[in-house]
């Protein structure tokens, strides 16, 4: 098993390596440059200014000279500063990181939690009552974008009822605490919680389906093994690849991907981050959130696989 | 599972497309097509969603541009509820104009983006997953790393990096999201096409010795055109939604023209949301209403060609 995580290490890292050329190439590509964010076009062109600009963020020197600077700097957890507020990008990547962790996470966890338990049942009682309205909620879930629900969920409890507050993390001027916290992070998580829910469910009752027919449980049931020792030994741990396929490609969102809840909530994470970044033409910040975006897919990749040789022992030995 | 009922020959498929064989619907000794179009018709969410969708694009088509950018900032004529204006069913926006006709008007927009890109994402995706499926070996294996790569980036942050690298505009919106969302798709085909070029006929073909191209274009592609319609369908829902992220976000589509995302930029102010309801209501009801049907039709008709592989998530 050691043997066979370390083997993955080193191959994520040329792929890292990789990424960060492309992200790199790109993204110093791009039309408008940081100069344009900087230079105050009110105060009229100074050519002083547009030269110092350029020196300082060594604009000058040719890409592949750029590359390396960037890359030595940032492996030292040196990612430039933020036009905006002038804060450095690595802390108020950090920052975002943890916020968006903790919306997207939640949610997540409340989706894997609930989904998986509720497509099991929905497996084991096909074509029942609670099947027929699990997969209406499972595809209401699928299909309505939570942007929508986002909205109209602010508007319904926040708005109107004022039950939750209207954004944000915290309520201003308050001393942070717990329950305040709680009391905003409710109805962003929920609502990117039942999308979570919904895909986890279709995901594990089709997998529980596609197995309960095989050979070997009816051998196990023959043999006079018990309905739920088959279910858990037998039928769950075999859909757990699909499961866990779905558990890491979904990880990488954490890092943001609900940008437009968060822009809704006003929930200060990478996602809302990186608009603001698109907004400020602010190229080192969005590097620094690419970055993490590109570790976190990396990462991920490489905790499905081991996760693969954990739950099942065949891909260990090829 | 990728195949059946749909595999016998190209002439299937296409008898899918006319609907005036509404009434040739049997168990017994009809071709797969015409069973499948016979699944579909009886899928009534399905019918529901595809006559939602038809009222919808009838309005957009109908639609009036002009009315949807005509200002009027006379006095009493801005910011106007419903049933306050004659002529204005939906009242007005912030610059007098008429909600009713720039949610019409911005549905044909939001439409239009999804079809143009999603016909780009299904032509790449169908490129490289019948070039990954039928060459197989490294140009198999290099491509689909490739695709697991892109898949393992959540779509609406590459979205992101790549509206900052070619700026924001209608256009521009089109080309990337067709560009971006692909992979799933390639896979999707690559899946497909492998399963495909072990079968009987496929060899035969190969057998009487025809060329690749003419392999592709007669025996590949005209049995997996049920899992790329049902890819495309679920895709136009997608696209629906990040146009409308993007837009909202200010990224996508720009002011004056309307599409559903941009006219729910003004919810960006919380007063808006709370007070101007009429101004984001219609536009967010349409999205809404565009994406459950079409997802209802995607389930038809991945349910009538029993395409479950092919996910909508």
């Amino acid at each position: 098993m050691i043997t066979f995580i370390i083997r993955r290490l080193l191959v994520s890292i040329p792929v890292f390596l990789g990424i960060t050329v492309i992200v790199f190439v790109f993204i110093a590509l791009a039309p408008g440059s940081i100069v344009d964010a900087l230079l105050r076009p009110e105060l009229g062109y100074d050519p002083a200014a547009e030269a110092a600009i350029i020196k300082r963020y060594g604009l000058d020197q040719p890409l592949h000279i750029r590359y390396i600077r960037w890359l030595a700097n940032s492996l030292q957890g040196e990612l430039g500063y933020r036009v905006a507020s002038g804060a450095p990008v690595s802390s108020e990547v950090l920052r975002g990181l943890k916020n968006s962790t903790t919306l997207t996470g939640t949610a997540m966890l409340l989706g894997i939690s609930i989904g998986i338990p509720l497509g099991v049942l929905s497996a084991v009682r096909q074509y029942s009552k609670a099947d027929f309205v699990l997969t209406g909620v499972t595809f209401l879930g699928i299909s309505l974008p939570s942007f929508m629900l986002g909205l109209g969920g602010l508007y319904l409890f926040g708005l109107k009822l004022r039950l939750v507050p209207i954004g944000g993390m915290m309520t201003i001027g308050k001393e942070p605490n717990f329950l305040d916290f709680l009391r905003h992070l409710v109805l962003p998580a929920l609502i990117l919680g039942f999308g979570y829910m919904a895909i986890f469910l279709r995901y594990t009752r089709a997998a529980i389906l596609e197995v309960v027919h095989l050979d070997y449980i009816m051998t196990a049931r023959s043999k006079g093994v018990t309905g739920a020792v088959v279910l858990l030994r037998h039928a769950f741990r075999n859909a757990l690849i699909p499961i866990i396929t779905l558990i890491g490609l979904s990880i990488p969102e954490v890092v943001g991907a609900a940008v437009v809840t968060e822009t809704v909530f006003g929930w200060p994470g990478l996602g809302m981050m990186m608009v603001e970044g698109i907004q400020d033409r602010d190229f080192l910040l969005i590097m620094g959130v690419t970055l993490v975006l590109a570790l976190t897919v990396l990462v991920s990749n490489m905790l499905t696989d081991v996760a693969y040789a954990y739950a099942d022992p065949r891909i260990r030995y090829n | 599972m990728p195949t059946h009922g749909f595999d016998t020959t190209e002439m299937a498929v296409s008898e899918v497309a006319p609907p005036s064989v509404v009434q040739i619907v049997g168990p017994v000794g009809v071709s797969p097509g015409r069973r499948a179009l016979g699944r579909f018709l009886r899928h009534r969410l399905a019918i529901v969603g595809l006559i939602t969708i038809g009222l919808i694009i009838l309005l957009a088509i109908i639609g009036s541009q002009e009315a949807a950018l005509t200002m009027n900032l006379k006095m009493g004529f801005t910011n106007q509820p419903p049933g306050k204006l004659p002529g204005y069913l939906l009242g007005t926006d912030a610059l007098g104009r008429d909600i009713l006709a720039r949610t019409i008007v911005g549905g044909r927009v939001s439409i239009l983006v999804a079809l143009f890109s999603v016909s780009i994402s299904t032509g790449i995706g169908t490129i490289v997953g019948v070039t990954a499926g039928y060459l197989g070996g490294w140009v198999d294996l290099a491509l689909m790393r490739f695709v697991d790569i892109v898949l393992s980036f959540p779509v609406i942050l590459l979205l992101l990096v790549v509206a900052y690298l070619i700026g924001p505009g209608l256009v521009q919106m089109i080309l990337m999201i067709g560009f971006v969302t692909w992979a799933r798709g390639a896979r999707i085909i690559r899946g497909q096409v492998v399963a495909l070029r072990e079968m009987a006929f496929i060899e035969a073909a190969r057998v009487i010795g025809i060329s690749d191209i003419r392999m592709v274009m007669t025996h590949i592609l005209p049995n997996i055109i049920a899992p790329l319609v049902v890819f495309a369908t679920f895709g136009v829902a997608n696209v629906i939604v990040f146009e409308a992220s993007l837009s909202y976000l200010g990224l996508g589509v720009q002011p004056p023209t309307p599409s559903w995302g941009n006219l729910l930029h003004v919810t960006r102010v919380v007063s808006v949301l709370e007070r101007h309801t009429w101004l984001w209501v219609p536009p967010a009801t349409m999205i809404v209403l565009m994406v459950l049907a079409v997802n209802f039709v995607g389930d038809g008709l991945r349910d009538a060609f029993d395409q479950r592989s092919v996910s909508d998530d």
